[in-house]
């Protein structure tokens, strides 16, 4: 019973008829003692609540079906307690669904044994955990092969694949490294390493980058859409960040109280939202006002001490493009910033150090602050705003041009998937 | 309310005051007679009919002091206790000699000098063999120790441990009869063919003997009587030379001289209580006797306190021998009730 | 009307007794069979610890008090040694050594495995919590004495007894080890598609290590406090010299063999914990 539709993605977008990869259809997960009998008596119009009061039976999936296909990025995304964390689990089988069918290229795998359904995991699906679900007791590289171990591959292969996964997530030179020694950003890059070591078809990825500093956030799900360019896979991304989902997503499936109340492409979503629900959600994308300046901030180019000789800072900005430097002590806190004209008139004056040029006053701004805020701060002055912490450490900046994409995202994402 | 409260709680303390009053305030009161029980069954059976006998014959309090050998005859010395029943005299010679020099102990009297003491035991099925039971002669010309270095006799009594020799079992450990036994092993010629273990308690080799006995396995074991499982099973005691006390001071090379078991008291007894002393004077039970005694124990399943009435019942031609006759009359008269 | 109704009560003593015949007679050849699965291995290592010279002891030991716990407890253990050898309790050390190593590895044996299906298992778990609480607080006495009927005399029964005391915290925190592995760890390992036995020693087992191995040491530990009831029944070495100690009321004799158990027991335990500490790898960020 192949689903099909009109593929209108492909680059040379010839309507071709395409099967579904996975498939989930009219899928139900109800947790408590008697899960088929709550099922039958189940009255449509019934809410979550209701039924929890009535039977003491959560409904975690409540009558979901879509489809994702090749290569695609699939994102569910929904508040905590919406079911996606249920839902992904239910397509690999950590959780048994209780009724409803999922169909993986084409094979329903309910109907699988055991040993099916451990060959299937070992080699079509693979997956990330918000936590990483790292083993703490093994080394970087050890963790990577665990998949390809259990598949009992032979040492030399494993090692062999296990290298180029860790090459691809860049963290080539830590393979001996313990896991209890590495940042969250980088556990993750293992855990991801993991996934991709096994080559599976598709990748369920449990909200992977929730667990992580703003920042790095990005900068994963920036390396994430890099590493997409290189390996196609099927992905199936859960989320709870609507800007992550936009980010990433080729399609995105809404969810709220374990149904999902809306599928579409980002642009479907923001300009034709299909209830309130889903309305109230991206009502303010366009308009910046639900992305904040911790999405949008940027590395600062070029950071100093406030020792650094005049010359230097110059020869920095002009090598990284910058007009403006940051200078930070040894915590990291912003104490002021030097501009290209203040750095070249302190070297004029023959001055050692930037000190005595640098500026105190300049724009700052909270990282939950939202775009439209920061806005105003970027028209006044000529340089990018600061985002700072609550101890006044530079997290990152705010460029204007940043700025402009962040406003016009909502309109802009589905230009980047045309 | 609360008033009534406190007046039933006056009333009824001052009436258990009156009550605990009339308890104390019999006519003669006599003194409190500790007996030291030691930890065997015999002499066990033995205190709880001494007790029974003291407090209803002569009226005085008794009370039962738990122990074992040692430290019992340390608490004789200090008057903690008042009698000691059947102490052993040979196993603990120097201790009461030390006591006795000392002037702190009496001896009062001696109960038999009739017993097998120790020995080497097996189960007479080992060398009869048992038709009822199915077992056949084991080692039908087995009858004294220098039998026991032969080879089917080492491989029968095997030690798991070391099968190329075979196991005698010792007694607990610290007793004297252990580091006798040692000795007789090495005198008799038998160290080179057999190992000796000790049991670490008689309850070790009690259950040791009775597990082997039930299954109808050979066993070879140091054992002395009188005890309940002597008297309950039916074992042969192995020949050895006969006692002779210049060969025993030597290396021990004959039998054991019969054990005498002894009475003793503190040194002030006799004063305080010369009646009950008396009776302890003429305290003999032969081992037969004993042995009885402990094989209605196990076949009742009871404790000693059980045996005790039933032998002022069953034995009155015995124990009446102790006690004047008006003092027999008050314990037949108290035990008929019990 | 204040005493208990006497037609209330029933002989479940005497069934009781009534098993223990029936298992004695009955069961001999199963009985029998354990002995010698105990006694052998037992047996060898105590004659190999004879066999060897006792410095060469002395410097296995200190070697792998070193290696594991550090140079304190080395130097303790040469120390703690030597005083056991001078005390004249070297053979006894051993035999009690011997024991110890036997009933542990016998606990672990079994009780690692008992511990997997219950943290498997709640019913198992339900099933098996009663008799861990029974075997932990039953006075050992009891089940001291139908021991000899079932495997004679000597260091068997002291091993078996030794077990049933020793036994249960290895189970427990064996149990309790592999429920505390961290749920997202289990499932990554599910994931990636596990069998049984791969989640078990590729995850669950590593992870709960520590406080398995916690489990073990609490085992030694109780396993050193059963070697002078153990002796009651046969079984020779420190524990006996105790006992003798006591009976003969020669406190010198009693104290040195029970300064040697203490050493021993230092010596274990120290070294035991260490095992479980190393590689004890980082929980602090979650797995």
């Amino acid at each position: 019973m192949p689903i099909t539709r009109k593929k209108s993605k492909v680059s040379n977008r010839s309507e071709v008829e395409e099967e579904a990869k996975v498939l989930c259809q009219n899928l139900w997960k109800i947790f408590g003692p008697d899960p088929q009998q709550v099922l039958s008596n189940i009255d449509d119009g019934a809410t979550k609540q209701e039924v929890l009061e009535e039977t003491g039976h959560v409904i975690a999936v409540k009558d979901v079906s879509f489809e994702v296909y090749e290569n695609e990025i699939f994102v569910i995304m929904g508040l905590s307690g919406s079911g996606k964390s249920t839902l992904v689990r239910c397509i690999n089988r950590l959780i048994e669904p209780t009724s409803g069918m999922v169909l993986i290229d084409g094979v329903d795998i309910a109907q699988m044994n055991n040993a099916e359904l451990r060959q299937l995991r070992r080699h079509k699906l693979s997956m990330v955990f918000q936590n990483f679900g790292l083993l703490p007791h093994r080394s970087v590289l050890d963790n990577v092969v665990f998949g390809l171990e259990l598949r009992r591959e032979k040492r030399k292969e494993r090692q062999k694949k296990a290298a180029r996964a860790i090459e691809m997530v860049g963290l080539k030179g830590w393979e001996k490294s313990r896991i209890y020694e590495l940042s969250g950003g980088m556990q993750q890059r293992v855990g991801l390493a993991r996934s991709l070591a096994v080559d599976s078809e598709i990748i369920l990825m449990d909200e992977p980058f929730s667990a992580l500093d703003p920042l790095i956030r990005r900068q994963m799900q920036d390396e994430f859409i890099n590493l997409r360019s290189v390996v196609k896979k099927t992905v199936i991304f859960i989320t709870h960040d609507l800007i992550e989902a936009l980010k990433l997503g080729d399609r995105i499936a809404i969810m709220k109280d374990g149904e999902i109340v809306q599928i579409g492409t980002p642009e479907e979503i923001v300009s034709q939202p299909a209830d309130d629900y889903v309305s109230e959600f991206v009502r303010d994308v366009p308009r910046g006002k639900v992305v904040l300046a911790e999405s949008i901030m940027e590395k600062p180019a070029v950071l100093i001490s406030s020792d650094q000789n005049p010359e230097v800072v110059i020869e920095e900005l002009k090598a990284k493009r910058a007009a403006v430097a940051f200078v930070i002590d040894a915590d990291g806190k912003l104490e002021g910033i030097v501009t290209k004209e203040q750095a070249m008139a302190a070297a004029q004056k023959r001055l050692t150090s930037i000190e005595g040029v640098a500026q105190r006053e300049f724009p700052s701004t909270s990282p939950d602050t939202t775009v439209e805020q920061v806005l105003p701060l970027v028209a006044e002055g000529n340089v990018p705003v600061a985002v700072l912490d609550e101890e006044k450490r530079l997290l990152g900046v705010v460029t204007r041009l940043a700025l402009i994409h962040a406003m016009y995202a909502g309109n802009e994402t589905n230009d980047a998937n045309e | 309310m609360r008033k009534v409260l406190l007046a039933l709680l006056v009333g009824i303390i001052s009436i258990s005051i009156v009550l605990s009053g009339c308890g104390e305030a019999e006519p003669e009161e006599k003194p409190l007679i500790k007996i030291a029980e030691l930890n065997w069954g015999s002499a066990r059976f033995q205190c709880e009919m001494a007790k029974i006998i003291i407090e209803e014959g002569y009226g005085y309090p008794v009370e039962l002091v738990p122990g074992i050998t040692i430290p019992m005859l340390q608490g004789l010395r200090t008057g903690d206790v008042d009698v000691y029943v059947e102490g052993w005299l040979q196993n603990q010679q120097e201790a009461v000699d030390t006591a006795m020099e000392a002037g702190d102990i009496v001896m009062l009297g001696f109960i038999n000098n009739d017993n097998w003491q120790c020995g080497f035991v097996v189960p007479t099925y080992v060398i009869e063999g048992d038709t009822e039971r199915g077992i056949e002669p084991m080692v039908p010309n087995l009858t004294s120790v220098f039998d026991l270095d032969q080879p089917e006799c080492k491989e029968l009594f095997a030690n798991p441990e070391n099968p190329s020799k075979g196991l005698i079992l010792n007694g607990p450990p610290g007793w004297e009869c252990e580091i006798v036994t040692l000795e007789q092993v090495t005198t008799y010629g038998l160290d080179d063919h057999y190992d000796v273990m000790n049991t670490g308690s008689s309850e070790g080799l009690f259950a040791s003997l009775q597990g082997a006995y039930d299954k109808g396995e050979p066993w070879l074991g140091y054992l002395w009587g009188p005890t309940w499982i002597a008297g309950a099973l039916d074992l042969t005691l192995l020949e050895e030379p006969a006692y002779d006390e210049e060969v025993w001071n030597e290396d021990h090379g004959c039998a054991w001289p019969s054990v005498d078991l002894f009475i003793a008291a503190h040194k002030d007894f006799p004063d305080k209580a010369p009646d009950v002393a008396e009776m302890f004077e003429k305290w003999k039970l032969d081992t037969p006797t004993l042995n009885e005694a402990l094989a209605y124990m196990l076949a009742i399943e009871g404790e000693p306190v059980d045996v005790a009435i039933w032998f002022l019942k069953e034995r009155e031609e015995i124990w009446t021998q102790f006690v004047p006759a008006d003092v027999a009359e008050k314990v037949k008269a108290a035990i008929a009730e019990m | 009307m204040f005493d208990f109704p006497e037609f209330f009560s029933f002989p479940l003593g005497d069934w009781i007794n009534i098993t223990v015949d029936w298992l004695t007679l009955e069961w001999a050849p199963f009985f029998d069979v354990i002995t010698i699965a105990i006694r052998e291995p037992l047996v060898s290592l105590e004659h190999f610890l004879w066999w060897l010279p006792w410095w060469a002891v002395i410097v296995i030991l200190a070697a792998v008090a070193w290696r594991f716990a550090g140079r304190r407890i080395a130097l303790f253990t040469v120390c703690g040694m030597l005083f056991i050898g001078v005390m004249g309790l070297w053979d006894e050390t051993m035999t009690t050594l011997a024991i110890i190593v036997t009933s542990v590895a016998v606990s672990v044996l079994v009780g690692i495995p008992l511990g997997i299906l219950a943290a498997k298992s709640d019913r198992v778990e339900a099933v098996a919590r009663p008799f861990l609480d029974g075997m932990q607080t039953m006075p050992s006495f009891v089940y001291l004495i139908p021991a000899v009927f079932f495997f004679g005399l000597g260091k068997v029964p002291a091993v078996v007894a030794t077990f049933i005391y020793a036994v249960p915290p290895c189970i427990r925190l064996t149990n309790l080890g592999i429920r505390q592995v961290s749920s997202e760890v289990v499932e990554a390992g599910k994931a990636f598609g596990s069998t049984g036995l791969q989640l078990l020693f590729k995850i669950q087992l590593p992870l709960a290590r520590p406080t398995i191995m916690a489990g073990v040491n609490q085992t030694i530990m109780m396993a050193l406090a059963m070697v002078v009831i153990a002796s009651m029944i046969g079984a020779s070495g420190l524990g006996l010299e105790v006992l003798r100690g006591i009976q003969r009321l020669d406190v010198g004799q009693g104290f040195l063999a029970g300064i040697s158990i203490v050493i021993v027991a230092i010596l274990i335990d120290r070294v035991s914990q260490a095992l479980g500490r190393t590689r004890e790898t980082g929980l602090r960020r979650g797995g």
